[in-house]
């Protein structure tokens, strides 16, 4: 049963992807084997919500939340469970799934389906550089580093996860400000 | 709901079927919240990429890795294959070998004896008399009568003297002296009918008493002339 050892674990929350690329070694063949037996899932299909479970894992990892009983099974349930989601995406979600944005920074799609393109993505990441502290820290470690809020409160010092929530969404207003004005103004 | 959660739920695809539909909701009327997920949605996969770069190198090298495994066995099996046949004829052509030696080979050439001549039909001498007892018991294998039937037929022609010859090689106390006489008189004689005979006997004869290189000679001898059993007389010589 492959776990992940406590160094490890603190390895991936500091940002090292060593601990997940060996994990990844160890156990993707045999989830790939998993995913596409008795036909369920294409090879294709199987590969990209594996991908998509590291992340999810690595995420877990980040917040605490990973209780490291056993990474293949808990890699296996996330992935079927994206698989299912994929299948079953409600269709007035479909224009905000990361995968659509992945696809356009990637140059694998040229535009997002409402037409939004390379360049509103630009806006959008440029504008985490302009906006300024406290929102640029909270929304660089939320956004970027990928911490979730509750795991910030202590180490930005608010006073509760409330706060923080609010904090937040006034920063996302700041930024939404930004990415609109770079907009407007060409 | 908390909308934080939603959107982390939904971004790492665990968000349930009911959660989905709060969510789609709450965007189709919030444009607020539609303009976070969409920044949010943004990060997180700008955030995936580069990991998603890494595992794929990760895959790329799994799936090389995996394909030199294949070759490598492939190889591997291909080798003990070459190895086996190798082996499988080394073995056969030790069994082959072992088969042909000079010593087996005149061992089942003599394990037949040359066929006795039709008995002469008519009226008989006593010569001819000596000579029918003496093929009749040739043909039984009775080597020690027909021996002594045919030393007692006088002024022995060709044919007599052969056989005299093949009743000493074929006798249980093969005389292989007095046989190879008997073959070298026939063998000798210039106009002789049972030359070719007389001669691959003699060349058995020989190989027999361990005299390769006189055998050699009549070996040769017979595959140049492409005479009577020049083909054995080949085998023999490849054997030696």
């Amino acid at each position: 049963m492959l776990r992940f050892e406590n160094e490890d674990l603190k390895r991936i929350k500091e940002g090292n992807t060593e601990p997940l690329k060996k994990a990844f070694n160890d156990c993707f063949k045999i989830c790939l084997t998993k995913l596409t037996k008795n036909g369920n899932c294409s090879r294709e299909d199987a590969e990209d919500v594996l991908m998509d479970s590291f992340l999810v894992l690595r995420d877990k990892i980040i917040d605490g939340s990973f209780a490291n009983d056993n990474v293949t099974a808990y890699l296996l349930t996330i992935a079927k469970n994206r698989y299912r989601n994929k299948i079953k995406k409600d269709r007035r979600l479909v224009n905000y799934d990361p995968a659509i944005w992945e696809a356009i920074i990637t140059n694998e799609n040229q535009s997002s389906p409402d037409g939004i393109n390379e360049k509103r993505i630009k806006l959008i990441l440029n504008g985490l550089k302009i906006i300024k502290d406290p929102c640029r820290t909270l929304l660089y470690k939320n956004l970027v580093d990928g911490w979730p809020l509750k795991n910030l409160v202590e180490e930005l010092n608010y006073s509760n996860y409330d706060v923080i929530k609010t904090s937040k969404a006034r920063c996302m207003k700041k930024l939404k400000a930004i990415i609109n004005n770079f907009q407007e103004n060409g | 709901m908390d909308k934080e959660i939603l959107i982390q739920k939904f971004l790492h695809g665990t968000i349930s079927e009911e959660e989905q539909l709060v969510l789609a909701k709450s965007v189709e009327n919030d444009l607020d919240l539609k303009e976070r997920l969409e920044i949010e949605s943004v990060f997180y996969a700008q955030r995936n990429l580069a990991l998603k770069d890494e595992l794929k190198s990760e895959t790329t090298a799994l799936k090389t890795d995996s394909s030199t495994k294949y070759i490598l066995r492939a190889l591997l099996l291909l080798g003990i294959l070459a190895i086996l046949i190798s082996t499988g004829l080394y073995l056969f052509n030790q069994k082959s070998k072992e088969e042909n030696t000079p010593e087996l080979l005149v061992a089942e050439y003599l394990s037949r004896p040359f066929e006795a001549p039709p008995t002469p039909l008519g009226e008989k001498d006593k010569k001819e008399d000596l000579w029918e007892d003496a093929m009749t018991a040739y043909a039984s294998k009775d080597f020690p009568t027909a021996i002594n039937s045919i030393l007692k037929i006088e002024n022995r022609i060709e044919i007599q003297e052969l056989y005299l010859g093949l009743s000493f090689l074929f006798n249980e106390n093969q005389d292989l002296s007095n046989s190879l006489k008997s073959f070298n008189k026939v063998f000798t004689n210039p106009n002789g009918e049972f030359k070719d005979v007389a001669q691959w006997y003699i060349a058995l004869n020989l190989l027999k008493q361990g005299k390769e290189k006189e055998a050699e000679f009549h070996l040769t001898q017979i595959v140049e002339n492409d005479s009577w059993q020049n083909i054995r007389a080949r085998k023999l010589l490849e054997a030696q």
